[in-house]
């Protein structure tokens, strides 16, 4: 073999290994699972921190149930669009389970954004997402991505076991209600309705035996209609006449004042009562 | 006469009152009569006194001597049957038990006994029963079996006995009132108040004051089935009693005379009192009132009357026999009345759990 003959072999397997080791790398880190996934498009990490970063992943998946995703991107979605970009890319990813939570970094723009599906947004409140947040950012301020990812990772068994919310949005922000048992709660007053099941009880057959006891009033005299009567006298004759008065405090614009009486006297006769 | 018994004049049967017709039915030819026709037709024998009602007059003076055999029960002979018919001592009409005719015991309600006037039945048994089933139609606790045919059939017409009494009177009343008024001068609010002495003098007339003459029944349901229109009693005639029971007085006029003399002297102040107007405060001083004519009458009523036995007490209902008015407390099922009053409590306990859960 001449030499440019030699050089070409020893090229061509070069090229051959090259494309050959390139998927490897490539799949090391894009990795589904049902527990977890890791899809590194923006190579933000190493073979090493990829597998490292997918066992805890792994371990996530087992403490929580839930599918653990950190996905790196080079598309450059900007704030705003960020949540939506990603949902509309979680939800054509037929590999990802109902029930996940997703880190994306988007190194276009320089954005990160975690997003929750299923059940998992209960478990979420503001309070989590902000200690998950806190966590991660020593991390994010020193640009340590595959520190950030695991750290994001480890704080899902923070997030799960600070337990479910009751109520959150659309957008998955949770609020502080935690939810309890209702029914339980409604029963630790059974006293309370104990007593107004016994007020019932006691003032149906009350009601009732009123409504039985007495049937038929007394009965009734009409005097008007059974008498007959012509007066033969009639006087009304003044015994006594007094004034008092009270004086009225105009200044205040209200009566008060003190009181005083008149004269007195007594009158004649006066016929037929008329005054 | 020691019974009477109303045959229908065509063909023999038993005649009674028909309170919806106002006449004599008879029950097997459907004949209608007058009552003036009845009672013209048995006039004579109602004011005759047989050997037979001598006798019972004797036999009921010595059960009022306590000569008797203890119990208050006399025996008379049915006319239709010959069978006994047994009554108390005050009954004077009812039926015979073994063959269901009337019968009316005359002798119970002649001479000081005869009523001066009865209001015969205007209402029939079909309408008393009618009128006790609508009341207790939505009484969903009445006991079992309350309002059951065999209950409802019992209800029978009584005539009861009532002492009226009518007077004529004069009366003087002083009272005291007083008069205010007021009026304002310049910054003083003045009140002037006149006393005055009242006097009323005047000749009143008060009819138709009543007190039941029977002391058997309970006082309060014989005075609690009134008012009856007293402009529909009739002079008595005994056929009235025709197909009813009816009860003699055992209280006399002078028994009931100081209830009723008091009674009155009440209703006279009323009168003269209610002639003072326009005063406020009316207090009377004095009031003396005269009698100067008294007219009684011994009336016989019409009740329908129907009894249950519960608990152990019997409880009577009245109806009037006229207007339709009841009288009586109805019994409650208490085993039924608590088992729904327990079942709307559990209703509201577990609505109240519920409800609780919205606010928990």
């Amino acid at each position: 073999m001449t030499k440019l003959a030699k050089k070409a072999a020893a090229l061509s397997c070069a090229a051959v290994i090259a494309f050959a080791c390139a998927p490897a790398v490539f799949a090391a880190q894009s990795v589904y699972t049902d527990g977890y996934a890791l899809s590194d498009d923006a190579d933000l990490f190493t073979e090493s921190e990829a597998t490292e970063l997918t066992d805890e992943m792994s371990k996530a998946h087992t403490a929580t149930g839930w599918q653990i995703i950190v996905h790196t991107d080079t598309y450059g979605a900007s704030s705003d669009a960020m949540t939506s970009h990603y949902d509309d890319y979680f939800y054509s990813e037929s590999r990802y389970n109902a029930e996940a939570v997703m880190l994306v970094f988007d190194t276009a723009s320089g954005n990160r954004v975690i997003l929750n599906y299923g059940s998992t947004q209960s478990y979420f409140s503001d309070s989590v997402l902000n200690d998950v947040k806190a966590a991660m950012k020593p991390y994010l301020e020193s640009n340590d991505n595959f520190g950030a990812a695991k750290e994001f990772v480890n704080q899902m068994e923070y997030a799960y076991s600070s337990g479910r919310v009751t109520d959150y949005n659309e957008d998955g922000a949770a609020t502080e209600k935690k939810e309890t048992n209702r029914f339980l709660v409604s029963l630790s007053r059974w006293w309370i309705y104990l007593i107004i099941a016994l007020i019932v009880f006691a003032a149906f057959i009350l009601i009732n035996r009123g409504r039985y006891k007495h049937m038929g009033k007394s009965g009734t005299y009409d005097l008007k209609k059974n008498s007959q009567l012509r007066l033969t006298d009639q006087q009304d004759v003044i015994i006594d006449r007094r004034t008092t008065y009270t004086t009225i405090n105009t200044s205040s614009g209200s009566s008060g004042g003190s009181g005083g009486s008149g004269g007195s006297g007594s009158g004649g006769a006066h016929s037929s009562g008329s005054f | 006469m020691a019974t009477m018994e109303y045959k229908c004049p065509n063909c023999g049967g038993p005649l009674s009152f028909n309170p919806d017709k106002q006449m004599f039915s008879c029950q097997y030819c459907l004949s209608d009569f007058q009552p003036q026709q009845i009672q013209a037709m048995y006039a004579q024998n109602e004011q005759s006194e047989t050997y037979d009602e001598k006798e019972i007059k004797a036999q009921e003076r010595r059960a009022a001597r306590g000569e008797g055999d203890g119990d208050d029960l006399v025996g008379y002979t049915c006319p239709s049957c010959g069978a006994e018919v047994v009554t108390t001592a005050t009954t004077a009409a009812t039926n015979c038990f073994y063959c269901q005719s009337p019968v009316v015991l005359g002798s119970r309600l002649s001479d000081a006994f005869k009523p001066d006037r009865v209001v015969p039945f205007a209402l029939s048994k079909d309408k008393a029963v009618e009128t006790f089933l609508k009341l207790c139609g939505k009484k969903k606790f009445l006991p079992a079996g309350f309002t059951s045919k065999k209950q409802v059939e019992k209800m029978q017409g009584v005539y009861f006995p009532y002492w009226y009494l009518d007077e004529q009177l004069s009366g003087a009343l002083t009272a005291r009132g007083k008069k205010e008024r007021s009026w304002t001068q310049g910054n003083r609010r003045y009140t002037e108040t006149t006393i005055f002495r009242l006097f009323r003098a005047g000749d009143m007339q008060i009819m138709n004051v009543f007190e039941r003459a029977l002391k058997s029944n309970s006082r309060e349901m014989l005075q609690s089935v009134h008012p009856f229109d007293l402009s529909k009693a009739q002079p008595f005639a005994m056929s009235y009693l025709s197909g009813f029971s009816a009860e003699k007085r055992d209280i006399e006029q002078a028994e009931a005379a100081p209830i009723l003399d008091e009674r009155i002297k009440g209703y006279a102040e009323q009168l003269l009192k209610d002639t003072i107007n326009g005063y406020q405060g009316v207090t009377t001083e004095s009031f003396n009132h005269k009698v100067f004519n008294k007219r009684w009458n011994y009336t016989l009523l019409p009740v329908w009357i129907v009894t249950y036995k519960f608990n152990g007490e019997i409880l009577p209902y009245a109806i009037n026999g006229q207007t339709g008015k009841i009288y009586g407390s109805l019994p409650v099922a208490m085993g039924k009345l608590v088992l729904w009053a327990a079942i709307i409590a559990i209703l509201v306990f577990i609505v109240c759990l519920l409800g609780g859960m919205l606010f928990a």
